[in-house]
């Protein structure tokens, strides 16, 4: 290792400890923000930081991965705060038997609710927090729900506000959430590739880039550099160093031959795109929520730096890879933009045009070299990860469980690799390496078990969900995506297979994430407390009739005119300006019937910076007596049964 | 002659989306006519007694509730019920495109029917006359008439002749030369001016100078063998010049007007039964003009390949006529027949006959809302939505007669309404049809019993000559303001200052989306930038002088102006506004909004709003602003009102003096319902309440479609916030009634939040906080103490580090010393705290 290398790898992997902080997994965006969820079940405790007093638990599963299945009892404690004093009546839905108590004073009491609301007794909230308890027991067996609700003199039936729950640290919740983490980086490393351990976590079976073909995808000079020191070239990748010592370059070197000769059968034509036009792409996608493009200044902890791409990618490689990101790499974090062949030329055009240049340095032809190259890779556990046709994979290790708790501050979770050790080095932070050891000390038992709200905050964080939702405009914010949409149809939409685009005028897109769109679906809807298949909501008896009336109430003429800004499958919208709606023919099947008439009844308490007005006043009564006698739940019942029509909905008049 | 054929065109209705009459079963409908037969004529100026026995009221009451069922469609129907335009009303004017020559659009366009199914387009900026066409009229593309975003109404029917953008009236020699600056707004009126337009039955009489020389002009069409032909029957009034028995009426300044332009053909002057006649020749197909009755210098010539009527000097006094066809050689052997017959025009001075005989007669509903202290009601005065004619009704502009009992009100769908009846009890409303056809009109006031509306045409003056509740005479007041084809360069509202100056606001065309105001192509048809894009306008009391008052605005839905002549205006959220404000109008600051016409010096001469109010919860789209002029109306006299057209909202707006000169200010709503959106309000001039008028057409959650309600002042106490003045270190509100003690001192019932707005190129802004702008959303302040005055009326807050901020939020839940609760809350704007330098927050 030549020296600027070295201090460039050592001011990278400083530089990453001292700039990351501990990521705990969690759904809330504010460390603060949220409630403290203790689950007890078969006398296992855990504790993690729940963005509000909501719970779905499938029949038969686990509350957390923490705990095992079976019955449970689950509380949430923290601060809820009000900016005035006033008095609050809380609501809840509730599957098991559910107490809430606030400011110590008991003010709802329900148990198993079915679809009515239970209704608690109107308390005095103070200006600023008020602490909040809520007990929730889960039924002996089937599925434990609870969604709870509030509302005062101005705010209609709405879940607390995320931003209005807080809690306290304490060692209990730290020591708990410090597993959590080691757990996710566990997963996130792919340590079970090696050390093998049986689960159900869906992320045990997370892949590698594979390596066939990789000879003609990958620069052989670039490989030999990052195989050399990954964490050099990418801060925080999980790819581990696996060679140290003064073999170390020459061993790399002969890896990387020996895959620049894996061609495979895919050809890559350089492209010529448009770069001006590529930067513009690169902009209006929002690429730099995960990416630094070059000379774009320094990497955030959650961005990949993209100065290396000419190094990295053989010519044309890189449009292909912008194209299908996940063909060579299923469970690959960059998403899939569907891009056209043009679009991921101009794309990168502009990324060459700015990158560093390549190293054009000669990779090795030798055929001892090659050779060497090649048995390294089927001994030093490349393909415990990665996936390689015809080779052998040589490398084994001890299974997960045979690894006890004391040992993990060596081998792979070294500070510094040991000379002569042959355990990969993966540049742990100090605080990753004892959520690791927190980890291995727990019972390890949570590997076996997986909940969708436990996958989506991890992978929400991932993926970088908030990077777009929430930062930008246009962009509905990520919290306002808990209990909105319907699963089914957030599955085909975040896996891509959705053709049609909701906000068609937007000049960004929704990426695809094949890989992860099942799991971040169901988590939207459970971490809500909804389960995450949409249970059967039958038409009422007068449907028909409620749906006339909704499509008179949709309409310009003594209607609230929904079709000025939404359109209804082919009929457009009228007075589209600035704020278009989403087409209302696909509603039915995007919305979740609880959440589209908290929408109606009052978009602003979802989103203040919606366009769409309130109609509703403050009882809740509809401006249009005419219609259902401004009764304001059936206005918007009738609403409901109009989008029920879908694709059938006849235009609105 | 104009007519030879006056049966109605046969195919209408055609062009109408769909057939859209009166949908009242039929037997309604003859009853309902009946019913109306027996309703005297409503003469302006006389009052409109009612003769309908209540018994009758009732009935007619009960018919337009059955109306409004009636007209409900079943599944599947075509969507649009509302006449969009009227087979039976001579005209429409609107921005509108003819088919050639390319480009070929009437700004500010008047599209006539002349009988026989056919049309013609009359731009009222250039005098030109722009194009012909039979078999249909225009179709109902654009804002107002399908609600298009983007497009025009554009000619239906086959085309006939047409004459290219540019100047209809020239000067001998010099051809039709463009001398404006931009291609928008009028010639140069020494040329040739628009001075409006008369009405009679179906027949229209165009009015305009040419070189000093008045000129009147009846379109019209003939009907024979041959097919359709287009008549322009002209009279000239040249003005009396001379001395005593000597004086003449003679054209003192030749002057053209264009006819026809053919290009590609072959041309001939010949005289044909006597009668000078141009044939162009193209094809097969022959283009030939004739005149009738010429008088000695009158004469058609042919330059290039425009046909072009010559007006010498010395020209007499009187009518003749120019008759102009297009068809296949085969038939233009008939062409002569179809210029027979004398020139005549109908005598449009003495007043056309009555053509909208029902009258809508509704009852009002009192206490449609009341504020908690019980202090303001609303009470509505029931819109004639449903209506004989099936006019849609969106109001967009109102004022009071001088006898109070009766009100005019303009549609944004381009009608006049008067109501009647306006009284304690609005039992007796009589509604009945005064204008049709403008052009957008969204302003609207009454000066000495004279209606005026301002349009996208300009100011407009209406007469009626026989007094029969009708105009006859639609006279431009001042058309200098320039229209492009834009859909969003509204023109908003219409104020008068004691002074008897007119005020009126436009707003700028917008890009496709809504965002940026550009060129053509980036606008998407939307329009281009004219220099009076996002300007307010002042325009003398006798109509002639026209400036522009104030510049940066984006789409001000309403202005107020205060007697002395103080000007205020609202704004739209958009590219360079991050939220509505209340721009306060010194004739020297810019008010934010640049487009590309923006001088480069105005910009620095920017100065920030009184106050903001935040598009959440206050206000997303503007309405106009009115001063409370009256004391029977509680205890704001003197103070502005701001009405929200996207909240349906009233706010009284607490202004604070800075020591700069300028002011910053706080608003607090009027917690009342209104039946549609709060858009347009006007102190009544007796009974001192205040009527809001409205409509709902973009964003707003207004419930209806219009709404005209009055807010009257019950005389109970008023309890609510009524001064609000940043102090050092804190905030003071005075109150119109003693507060509690206890309550008003417990800081618990006091909250508040602040934050900051983006005015940028973007459309809107985010809000972010004042102390860490990169984090979004609005921060708490903390109010650690609250004091109250010895009256018991003023609470003086103290904010932990007050800042100078954009808005901020106040909210409290008090009580009065009665035990009234107060809960309100406000926004204001802190430009200044005294005793700290002045901000430049800009």
């Amino acid at each position: 290792m030549h020296l600027p290398s070295f201090f460039r790898s050592l001011c990278l992997t400083l530089g990453w400890a001292v700039l990351v902080p501990a990521l705990p997994v969690s759904a809330v965006e504010d460390p603060a923000q949220g409630l403290v969820q203790t689950v007890t079940s078969g006398g296992v405790t855990d504790l993690s930081v729940s963005p509000n007093v909501w719970l779905f638990v499938p029949a038969g599963q686990p509350a957390t991965p923490f705990v095992p299945a079976g019955p449970f009892t689950a509380k949430w404690e923290g601060l809820v705060s009000a900016d005035l004093r006033g008095d609050f009546t809380f609501h809840a839905l509730v599957r098991g038997a559910l107490k809430v108590t606030v400011n110590g004073a008991l003010v709802l009491e329900a148990k198993d609710t079915g679809p009515e609301l239970a209704i608690g007794q109107s308390v005095r909230l103070n200006k600023g927090t008020n602490s909040l308890l809520v007990d929730f027991t889960s039924p002996p067996t089937g599925e434990a729900m609870v969604r709870l609700y509030w509302t005062n003199r101005e705010t209609p039936l709405n879940p607390i506000p995320l931003p209005q729950l807080s809690h306290a640290s304490s060692e209990a919740l730290t020591r708990s959430l410090l597993v959590h983490q080691g757990r996710d980086l566990l997963l996130e490393n792919r340590c079970v590739m090696c050390h093998s351990a049986a689960g159900s976590v869906p992320e045990l079976k997370m892949d590698a880039p594979t390596l066939n073909g990789i000879g003609a995808r990958r620069n052989a000079d670039w490989m030999a550099r990052w195989i050399q020191d990954p964490h050099a070239l990418r801060p925080g990748t999980p790819m581990p160093q696996l060679f140290t010592g003064a073999t170390a370059k020459a061993d790399s070197e002969a890896v990387a031959a020996y895959l620049a000769t894996l061609k495979g059968d895919a050809k890559y034509e350089p492209t010529s795109g448009d770069a001006a036009v590529g930067q513009a792409l690169f902009e209006k996608l929002h690429c730099v929520a995960c990416h630094v493009p070059p000379g774009g200044g320094e990497a955030k902890p959650h961005q990949i730096s993209q100065k290396q791409v000419k190094a990295k990618f053989t010519p044309g490689a890189l449009a292909a890879f912008l194209r299908r990101p996940e063909e060579h790499f299923k469970w690959i974090r960059m998403p899939n933009f569907k891009l056209t062949s043009e679009e991921a030329a101009n794309l990168a055009a502009y990324l060459d045009s700015v990158a560093d240049a390549a190293e054009a340095k000669p990779v090795s032809t030798d055929a001892a070299a090659i050779e060497q190259g090649k048995k390294l890779v089927s001994t030093v556990g490349c393909l415990n990860c990665h996936t390689l046709e015809g080779v052998k994979n040589e490398f084994t290790a001890k299974p997960l469980s045979d690894l006890v708790a004391a040992n993990w501050k060596s081998g792979c979770l070294a500070e510094t690799p040991a000379a002569g050790s042959k355990a990969p080095h993966y540049s742990f932070t100090a605080e990753q390496r004892s959520a690791l050891q927190a980890f291995a000390a727990s019972d390890r038992a949570s590997l076996g078990r997986s909940t969708s709200v436990d996958f989506l905050a991890r992978q929400s964080q991932h993926l970088n969900c908030r990077e777009c939702h929430g930062q930008f405009e246009g962009f509905p914010a990520w919290d306002h995506l808990y209990g909105k949409l319907k699963p089914e149809w957030a599955a085909r939409f975040i896996s891509g297979e959705e053709t049609w685009k909701p906000r068609p005028w937007a000049e960004f897109r929704m990426p695809a994430f094949p890989a992860y769109a099942q799991g971040l679906a169901e988590g939207l809807a459970t971490i809500a407390g909804l389960p995450p298949v949409t249970p059967p909501d039958p038409a009422p008896d007068n449907a028909a009739e409620l749906a006339e009336a909704g499509r008179k109430l949709s309409s310009a003429n003594g209607g609230f005119s929904c079709v000025s800004c939404h359109g209804v499958g082919e009929f457009g919208a009228t007075q589209v300006f600035e704020a278009p709606g989403i087409n209302l023919a696909h509603s039915f099947d995007r919305l979740q019937p609880d959440y589209f008439k908290r929408w109606l009844r009052a978009p602003t308490m979802i989103d203040p910076s919606s366009k769409m007005p309130v109609y509703f006043d403050e009882e809740g009564k509809s401006p249009l007596p005419d219609v259902l006698g401004g009764d304001g739940p059936k206005t918007i019942q009738a609403v409901w049964e109009y989008l029920r029509l879908k694709d059938k909905m006849p235009p609105p008049q | 002659m104009s007519r030879e054929s006056p049966s109605r065109p046969r195919n209408s209705l055609q062009h109408l989306p769909r057939v859209c009459v009166w949908t009242l079963p039929e037997a309604l409908l003859i009853d309902f006519n009946d019913m109306q037969t027996s309703v005297r004529p409503h003469v302006p100026g006389r009052g409109a007694p009612s003769l309908l026995q209540p018994a009758r009221r009732i009935l007619a009451l009960a018919l337009l509730v059955g109306s409004a069922a009636a007209v409900t469609p079943a599944w599947g129907q075509a969507k649009e019920t509302y006449r969009l335009l009227q087979e039976d009303f001579p005209f429409q004017s609107a921005c509108i495109g003819a088919n050639f020559p390319s480009n070929n659009v009437a700004l500010k366009g008047y599209a006539i029917r002349v009988g026989n199914d056919a049309a013609m387009l009359f731009d009222s900026d250039t005098l030109r006359m722009a194009a012909g066409w039979t078999g249909g009229f225009i179709n109902t593309r654009g804002v107002v008439f399908d609600g298009n975003h983007g497009q025009h109404p554009q000619m239906v029917g086959d085309q006939k002749f047409g004459n290219p953008n540019g100047p209809g009236v020239g000067i001998p020699g010099t051809g039709f030369k463009d001398t404006r600056k931009e291609p928008f707004g009028p010639i140069d009126k020494s040329v040739a001016h628009w001075k409006g337009l008369y009405v009679d039955g179906n027949d229209v009489v165009l009015s305009y100078t040419a070189r000093g020389t008045q000129v009147f002009e009846q379109p019209g069409s003939v009907s024979g063998p041959g097919g359709v032909a287009f008549t322009r029957t002209f009279r000239l009034e040249p003005e009396k010049s001379g001395f005593l028995f000597f004086k003449s009426q003679k054209v003192k300044e030749p002057f053209v007007v264009l006819l026809a332009d053919v290009p590609g053909a072959s041309k001939q002057i010949t005289t044909e039964n006597g009668q000078p006649t141009i044939t162009f020749t193209a094809g097969d197909v022959v283009t030939k003009i004739a005149g009738t009755d010429l008088p000695k210098g009158v004469e058609l010539v042919v330059d290039g390949s425009q046909a072009i009527l010559s007006v010498g000097a010395g020209v007499k006094a009187g009518d003749f006529k120019v008759t102009l066809w297009s068809g296949p050689t085969a038939s233009a052997g008939s062409f002569a027949q179809l210029t027979q017959g004398a020139p005549k025009l109908v005598d449009f001075l003495k007043g056309g006959p009555k053509r909208w005989n029902e009258t809508v007669n509704l009852a009002g509903k009192l206490n449609t809302s009341a504020t908690p202290d019980g202090a303001y009601v609303t009470d509505s005065i029931t819109a004639p939505e449903k209506n004989p004619w099936n006019r849609r009704v969106r109001f967009g502009g109102m004022d009071f007669f001088a006898d109070g009992k009766r009100a005019a009100l303009c549609t944004h769908d381009g009608d006049i309404w008067i109501v009647s009846g306006i009284d304690e009890k609005l039992e007796n409303l009589v509604w009945s049809r005064y204008a049709s056809g403008l052009y957008e009109p969204l302003g609207l006031v009454i000066v000495k019993d004279q209606i005026y509306t301002s349009s996208r045409e300009g100011i407009t003056r209406f007469v009626d000559f026989n007094n029969d509740g009708e105009a006859d005479y639609y006279e431009n007041f001042n058309n200098d303001v320039m229209s492009t084809r834009g859909f969003h360069e509204f023109v908003f509202d219409l104020q008068r200052d004691a002074a008897g100056n007119f005020y009126f606001a436009k707003a700028n065309p917008v890009n496709g989306g809504g965002r940026g105001f550009g060129d053509e192509k980036a606008s998407r048809g939307n329009g281009v930038v004219c220099s009076h894009a996002g300007c307010l306008f002042r325009v003398s009391p006798d109509g002639q002088k026209f400036e522009i008052a104030a510049r940066g605005f984006r789409a001000p839905n309403g202005i107020g102006v205060r007697a002395d002549g103080q000007v205020t205006t609202g704004d739209n959220e958009g590219t360079w506004v991050p939220t509505s404000p209340i721009n306060w109008i010194d004739g020297k600051s810019f008010h934010g909004v640049i487009n590309v016409k923006t001088p480069p010096d105005a910009i620095e001469l920017y100065v920030p709003p009184i106050m903001w109010l935040s598009h959440a919860d206050f206000c997303n789209s503007n309405g106009g602003q009115v001063w409370v002029t009256s004391d029977k109306w509680g205890p704001y006299q003197n103070e502005l009102l701001y009405e929200s057209y996207g909240k349906s909202s009233l706010y009284l707006v607490m202004r604070q003096d800075l020591s700069n000169g300028r002011q910053q200010a706080a608003a607090v709503k009027f917690p009342l319902k209104f039946t549609s959106s709060v858009m347009r309000a006007r102190f009544h001039p007796y009974d001192g309440q205040l009527y809001v008028a409205g409509l709902s057409e973009w964003q707003s959650n207004a419930a209806r479609i219009t709404g005209f309600d009055r807010v009257r002042y019950t005389g109970k106490p008023v309890y609510s916030v009524n001064s609000v003045k940043v102090v050092p270190g804190g905030v003071q509100l005075g109150f119109s009634q003693p507060l509690d003690k206890a309550s008003a001192e417990d800081v618990q019932n006091w909250s508040g939040k602040r934050w900051n707005y983006i005015r940028s190129e973007n459309y809107g802004s985010p809000e972010i906080w004042v102390t860490n702008p990169d984090k979004k959303g609005r921060e708490n302040i903390n109010i650690t103490a609250a004091k109250l005055s010895p009256d018991g009326k003023s609470v003086t807050l103290t904010i932990e580090d007050l800042r100078v901020t954009m808005q901020q939020s106040l909210k409290w839940d008090l009580k009065a010393a009665d035990g009234t609760p107060i809960s309100q809350d406000i926004q204001q704007t802190i430009h200044e705290i005294p005793g700290q330098p002045l901000s430049s927050l800009k």
